[in-house]
């Protein structure tokens, strides 16, 4: 089960930057207008969240997205990663195409996505997809090449084990210490094609709400934006890194 | 050899250039304690993967009798202990049956009366890195004996265990021979132990010119043998050199 007791360890060096922060701004050692207090912060956020339904909905809206794409990104990660070591055709086609489009800067792409797929919620949530696959998708391969190298897959055969317990309990958990890095590095990298599709091509969304923030120079949204987006980047760290704990060291 | 569970033939194994297993042939008995002793890099454990059909030779033939289908005949206790870390003592245990016929409960009555025996049901749950390394070795040998196989094989299983264990150990292995009624194929480096625990030691040597031609020694005692008084006897003395006297030839060295 997941523990909570050590959870305060994830909060203490946060809330002691954000006080440092606040002490500033009180001492007027920065600027106001450009790093308005934590509290302000703080404050309009819950301002916007309780008198403006809307900013909850854009935050619901980057939410979606970001799952819609990882969901579709993730299993099929995983799954290639695997398939691609043990089936030759697969290989044969996947890996220099993964090769190819991976050093590519994933934005490059987007442009041509909305030609491909439209402005609308597809090229959204494409290129999340794309973000998060190649990550998650090399990750688990390494791991899984990893794994060739040791006698496990010998032991494997000698011992016949069946289909399902062969790719799922000796592959997939003898390398889910790689498929979780992935998790938290494919995740990450969504959040920013969340921000990055949003700030281009869409009316809602985080990313949109920030976009319009700065065009309007209400510098204290940008920093509701980012600060959302913070708490959705530690709560991925916080619950993989829950999930590793609690599996048995390998 | 009357009875013969296992006969190679003329077996061939290179790798590029490497002639590791040359024209070899041998022939082992049901319910024989066998083992093959040979120095280091000779293909100890090539031959054993060659049994598994992990490898396959360039030519020469294995035959199992009777030939079960779906290579039913070995399994195997890997040189490094090789559980999956990942997976509980019972799971790795449990994982290993996939093949069998048998349902749930009867697995879980199988592998629960191995633990027993070998007083480790308090370490069911437990994780591979959670043993020390003989329990984690039990578990290995146990994971070998569970299957409905005939032969066993092991390699070197017991040689990064200290000399006590080492002995709770052999002992260990060869109740489970005795109580299973299998045939063992073991290898090792330690030429008291295969003196203790074989009916018959096979000497391999390294690949020259000519075919590797296995030398072999019948083990003169009585079970169940007694360590001490066995240390004692002449024909241990003479077993031993002869043993020695092989790996010194092969290895090329002078010692006392
Ligand atoms: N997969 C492989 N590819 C190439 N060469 C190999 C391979 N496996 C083994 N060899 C070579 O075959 C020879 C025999 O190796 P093997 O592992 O069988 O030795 P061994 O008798 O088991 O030695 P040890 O007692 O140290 O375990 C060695 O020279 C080794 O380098
Ligand atoms: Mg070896």
């Amino acid at each position: 089960m997941i523990q909570l007791d050590k959870t305060y360890k994830w909060f203490v060096s946060p809330l002691a930057i954000l006080l440092l922060w606040e002490l500033s701004v009180y001492f007027n050692l920065v600027s106001e207008v450009f790093f308005p207090a934590p509290s302000e912060v703080i404050l309009r956020i819950k301002f916007l969240i309780t008198k403006d339904f809307g900013f909850l909905l854009h935050i619901l809206d980057s939410l979606k997205r970001l799952a819609i794409g990882s969901l579709l990104a993730i299993p099929l990660a995983i799954l290639l990663a695997i398939s691609v070591e043990f089936n030759r055709v697969l290989a044969f086609i996947a890996r220099p195409v993964i090769a190819i489009i991976y050093p590519l800067p994933k934005l490059a792409i987007f442009p041509l996505l909305i030609i491909i797929l439209g402005s609308g919620e597809l090229a959204q949530i494409g290129i999340i997809f794309i973000g998060v696959f190649f990550l998650q998708f090399i990750e688990t391969n390494q791991g899984v090449r990893d794994l060739i190298k040791t006698d496990y897959l010998d032991v494997a055969r000698v011992y016949r084990l069946s289909f399902w317990d062969r790719y799922f309990h000796v592959i997939f958990r003898g390398t889910l210490n790689h498929t979780l890095t992935g998790l938290k590095l494919g995740l990450g990298y969504g959040l920013v094609m969340v921000v990055a599709g949003e700030f281009a091509f869409s009316q809602k969304g985080l990313g949109f709400f920030m976009w319009n923030a700065w065009d309007q120079f209400r510098v204290i949204d940008l920093y509701c934006g980012l600060f959302i987006f913070a708490i959705m980047g530690i709560f991925i760290f916080y619950l993989v890194d829950k999930i590793r704990d609690n599996l048995p060291s390998v | 050899m009357e009875n013969s569970i296992l006969k190679v033939k003329n077996l061939n194994l290179s790798f590029n250039k490497l002639e590791v297993i040359k024209d070899l042939s041998l022939d082992i008995g049901k319910g024989e304690f066998v083992t093959i002793l040979g120095p280091s890099g000779v293909g100890k454990t090539v031959l054993l993967k060659l049994l598994t059909k992990i490898l396959l030779p360039n030519s020469g033939e294995i035959t199992f009798t009777p030939q079960e289908k779906n290579n039913l005949n070995v399994s195997m206790a890997f040189q490094k202990s090789n559980l999956f870390n990942w997976l509980s003592v019972y799971e790795n245990l449990k994982i290993s049956m996939s093949h069998s016929n048998m349902n749930e409960i009867e697995k879980r009555k199988k592998i629960e009366s191995f633990l027993e025996f070998s007083r480790m049901i308090n370490f069911s749950n437990s994780f591979p890195s959670e043993l020390s390394g003989g329990m984690a070795q039990k578990i290995n040998l146990i994971r070998a004996f569970l299957q409905e196989s005939e032969t066993v094989l092991m390699d070197e299983p017991l040689s990064s265990i200290d000399t006590i264990q080492k002995m709770e150990l052999q002992d260990f292995i060869l109740k489970l021979w005795e109580k299973q009624k299998k045939t063992i194929i073991y290898v090792t480096h330690d030429i008291e132990e295969a003196i203790y625990m074989s009916d018959r030691i096979l000497l391999l040597p390294f690949v020259k010119q000519q075919k590797q031609r296995i030398k072999e020694i019948v083990i003169p005692f009585n079970r169940p043998r007694k360590r001490i008084k066995m240390l004692t006897e002449s024909k241990y003395v003479e077993s031993y050199k002869f043993i020695l006297d092989f790996l010194k030839s092969e290895l090329e060295v002078e010692f006392q």
